[in-house]
């Protein structure tokens, strides 16, 4: 297996720096397990023996496939770098966004990346996005925002504290959502 | 003994961790991120950090530019050019707008950045404060509370002192109204092009080991005070000989025959395109 | 006819590095790789110290290809081990199973086993000796021969077994061993480091030091920039140090597999330190300074071992006792990568400061 880790990185990156544009991450790499395969992509280019992740429902195909991938090992909820909500489990997104860790004054950086698998991250309902990366404001429709828009507010309320989020959906868009982005809306 | 080399030099847990500290400088813009930094077969101090960010992005469909002092030709930057391509095969360019990675040593391009470009800046020294506290675990903790009160200071003693800014290239700015950030010795006239620019650009210390970022789109303003505001180096009466270009970076050189000063601009590429257009040649 | 770039840059590269090979090979003679690695030990020792890379033969070809520059050897492999996948880390080792070479203790006369003078250039007489001019492999071994021949006195020390001075001192109520300490030490090679440094990043900042300046600033410790005034060293030791890798997660000694064994120089210094007991007396107790070098570095790890304790114990005062000062400026690729760096064309940034400089002095006009 040779994950092109290059070009998906990069993909992660514009996403990031554009919050709320989506970016067409279509894998064609099959994974054992329960996340979609643009999922798995994503973590495995990020994950090796250095950091350490969390899977949210633990689900051990799932489990054992990335840190068989990646050498990376897992770790507590509170304690992870790399947060993975697969979409069987987003009805408790916004309890562990509340758990995460979100860094500290002296070291912002060390945060929780968190992985939300969404059905679709290009959807009519929308909210409007504002902040580095955004000219002006961008209108962003990811399904079931009302999940997890409350408690990710409140997470990055205080800059530099904070999480950032990528949102992976079903229609294979991958939506990057730092700390800095203002996020208003119906919620 | 032959080894076969990696693709862009790096190992693949090297470029994944300089991956990983890219998107947490981007989440938090200014904030210099701590890395690992491992050495390259270019000294400490002559643009390994700005190279390691390039070898981690840089892919087979990248166009790469490697500018120097705004030159493209400059020894250091045809060294750091030829070791990107000699271990990625990659296009390169001369010309900014074709470019989707521009690694730049004390420049910024004048042609605008567009969406989807990314400006790598080489830095000697990442910490903006370090002119006045030689400590970094003392300037982590200034970031920490935005406690920089020390770098006003040593402007307003500049002002007293010699009735301006004293501090010519890499002059501190705030990023996105929250930390100060040393934008690397770009002149100061380079200093207002980072404001909400449209591409990314990032900036790495290869011998500090500090990788940070200003996203797109982000506020970025120099420290100054209402009745002393920022200035930009003037070229006031001052103009490019070969393409009468005025408001960009310029050159100061002196004729060999006449004694005078001329004025050449220093984005090399610039001025061959520029000149190209005033010519009406194409390519 | 369209204006093209000025391609001197690429050329004026290509002619300086033709030069640079020309003048290698111009006068016909090299040495072999074999050469430097038989007969240039504390070169190829102070490279891999310097490089954190334990490679004989590669430090060897590092010094060959640097032209015996010890800077850009250290580079070349400081480079080179940025290349390398990294697989696993040993099992902590003892170095009391070291197979000891040389073993000296300036503390203590008797000691287990005496002192063991092994290889070192300590008593040599430093006379320059101009036969080496005319000195042919022939002679060689000639003289090896000579020195086969002689009766070698036996012995029944075992060297692979030699007690520790520091035990032996536990042994006889000497010294009182502090308590252990498991912390996983961090990697500063795979984490940069962080201030207030933790004790494993210090010692692999100080092992990866420049020889000159971790041998000045301890110089300067001792002498009277810092506490550490005349400490003693306990033990001095020199080996070769075995190492084994654990296959698997658990910690199970019969899955240990044995990788090899590398040379190593080890310093326990033995330096007072003010106690205050339970009644609120002060007395003294014995504090170790610890030294240790890849390779035989005696001087640098001595040095080594009057700064650790000079990082322990700090005393404001002194700039040794700066840990900042000390640990960031002594590594000698990024020291001779920054002070090199001025060679750069810094042409934009001058032009800046001089139109600064005009800035100032014009306003200076206008107010007088």
């Amino acid at each position: 297996m040779s994950l092109d880790t290059q070009k998906i990185f990069r993909n992660l990156m514009l996403a990031l720096s554009y919050p709320g544009r989506v970016v067409n991450v279509a894998s064609d790499t099959m994974y054992p397990g329960i996340l979609y395969p643009e999922t798995m992509d994503q973590i495995l280019t990020l994950l090796d023996a250095e950091v350490t992740f969390h899977l949210v429902g633990e689900d051990e195909e799932t489990e054992q496939e990335i840190k068989i991938r990646s050498l990376s090992k897992s770790a507590p909820l509170e304690k992870a770098d790399y947060i993975v909500i697969p979409y069987s489990e987003r009805e408790k997104t916004a309890e562990i966004l509340r758990k995460v860790k979100y860094g500290s004054l002296l070291d912002p950086d060390q945060s929780a990346t968190v992985f939300i698998e969404s059905a679709k991250v290009a959807q009519p309902n929308v909210l409007t996005w504002m902040g580095p990366g955004i000219k002006e404001n961008i209108q962003v429709g990811i399904s079931d925002q009302e999940l997890w828009l409350q408690a990710r507010n409140e997470v990055v309320a205080e800059f530099p504290f904070g999480i950032d989020l990528f949102f992976v959906g079903k229609d294979k868009g991958l939506v990057g959502l730092p700390r800095t982005t203002e996020v208003k809306g119906a919620y | 003994m032959t080894t076969r080399r990696n693709f862009a030099f790096l190992d693949e847990n090297s470029k994944k961790e300089i991956r990983r500290t890219i998107l947490k400088a981007i989440a938090i813009p200014g904030y210099q991120v701590p890395f690992a930094s491992r050495e390259l077969p270019i000294a400490r101090g002559w643009g390994t950090g700005g190279l390691q960010v390039s070898l981690s992005l840089v892919g087979t469909e990248d166009v790469v530019k490697v500018i120097d002092q705004g030159s493209d030709e400059s020894v250091n930057a045809v060294n750091i050019k030829k070791m990107i391509t000699d271990t990625t095969g990659v296009t390169t360019t001369v010309h900014t707008d074709e470019a989707t990675l521009i690694q730049s040593r004390h420049r910024v391009p004048e042609v605008p950045l567009k969406e989807g470009q990314t400006l790598i800046l080489q830095v000697p020294i990442p910490e903006p404060l370090r002119e006045v506290e030689p400590s970094e675990q003392k300037t982590k903790e200034m970031h920490a509370h935005a406690d920089y009160s020390v770098s006003w200071l040593h402007l307003f003693e500049q002002i007293v002192k010699y009735g301006q800014a004293s501090m010519h290239a890499d002059y501190p700015v705030i990023v996105n109204n929250r930390y100060l950030m040393a934008p690397s010795p770009i002149p100061r006239f380079d200093n207002p092009k980072l404001h909400q620019n449209e591409g990314l650009i990032l900036l790495g210390a290869g011998r500090e080991k500090k990788i940070y970022a200003v996203p797109p789109y982000t506020n970025v303003k120099s420290i100054d005070f209402e009745d002393y505001p920022f200035e930009r180096e003037s070229f006031v009466g001052k103009a490019c000989r070969l393409t009468g270009a005025t408001d960009v970076y310029l050159d100061e050189l002196k004729d060999e025959e006449t004694g005078e000063a001329y004025y050449l601009i220093n984005d090399q590429s610039y001025m061959l395109e520029l000149l190209n257009k005033q010519e009406g040649v194409t390519g | 006819m369209g204006y093209v770039a000025v391609k001197g840059g690429q050329e004026a590269i290509a002619e300086s590095n033709k030069r640079l090979e020309y003048l290698r090979i111009q006068s016909g003679r090299t040495l072999d790789v074999a050469d430097i690695q038989a007969s240039m030990k504390p070169l190829i020792d102070q490279v891999m110290s310097e490089s954190s890379l334990y490679d004989e033969e590669l430090a060897a070809l590092a010094v060959k290809q640097a032209g015996g520059s010890m800077e850009e050897a250290v580079f070349l492999l400081r480079a080179h081990r940025s290349t390398l996948p990294r697989l696993y880390y040993t099992t902590t080792t003892d170095t009391k199973n070291m197979a000891v070479e040389r073993r000296v203790s300036s503390s203590f006369k008797d000691i287990p086993g005496g002192q063991i003078l092994g290889t070192a250039l300590d008593f040599t007489q430093r006379f320059l000796d101009f036969d080496l001019f005319n000195e042919a492999p022939s002679d060689l071994c000639e003289k090896r021969a000579t020195f086969e021949e002689e009766p070698v006195p036996e012995s029944n020390l075992d060297l692979r077994q030699l007690t520790k001075v520091i035990d032996y001192l536990e042994e006889v109520g000497l010294y009182q061993r502090p308590a252990m300490d498991n912390t996983e030490p961090d990697d500063i090679t795979k984490k940069s480091i962080q201030f207030p440094a933790s004790r494993s990043q210090r010692l692999q900042s100080l092992t990866r030091g420049q020889t000159g300046a971790v041998t000045s600033l301890g110089y300067a410790e001792i002498r009277g920039f810092g506490v550490a005034v005349h400490p003693n060293i306990g033990e001095l030791r020199i080996g070769e140090l075995p190492l084994y890798v654990q296959m698997d997660q658990e910690d199970n000694e019969e899955d240990e597999y044995y990788l090899g064994a590398i040379t190593v120089t080890e310093v326990e210094g033995f330096i007072p330190v003010d106690v205050v007991n339970e009644a609120g007396q002060t007395t003294q107790d014995f504090a170790i300074g610890y030294g240790f070098t890849f390779g035989q570095n005696e001087t640098k790890a001595i040095a080594m071992s009057v700064l650790d304790y000079a990082l322990e114990y700090k005393d404001p005062e002194y700039p040794t006792a700066n840990e900042e000062f000390v640990l960031l400026h002594i590594d000698s690729v990024e020291s001779s990568g920054f002070i090199s760096h001025l060679k750069l064309p810094h042409y934009v940034t001058f032009q800046s400061k001089l139109d600064s400089m005009r800035k100032m002095k014009n306003k200076g006009g206008d107010e007088a």
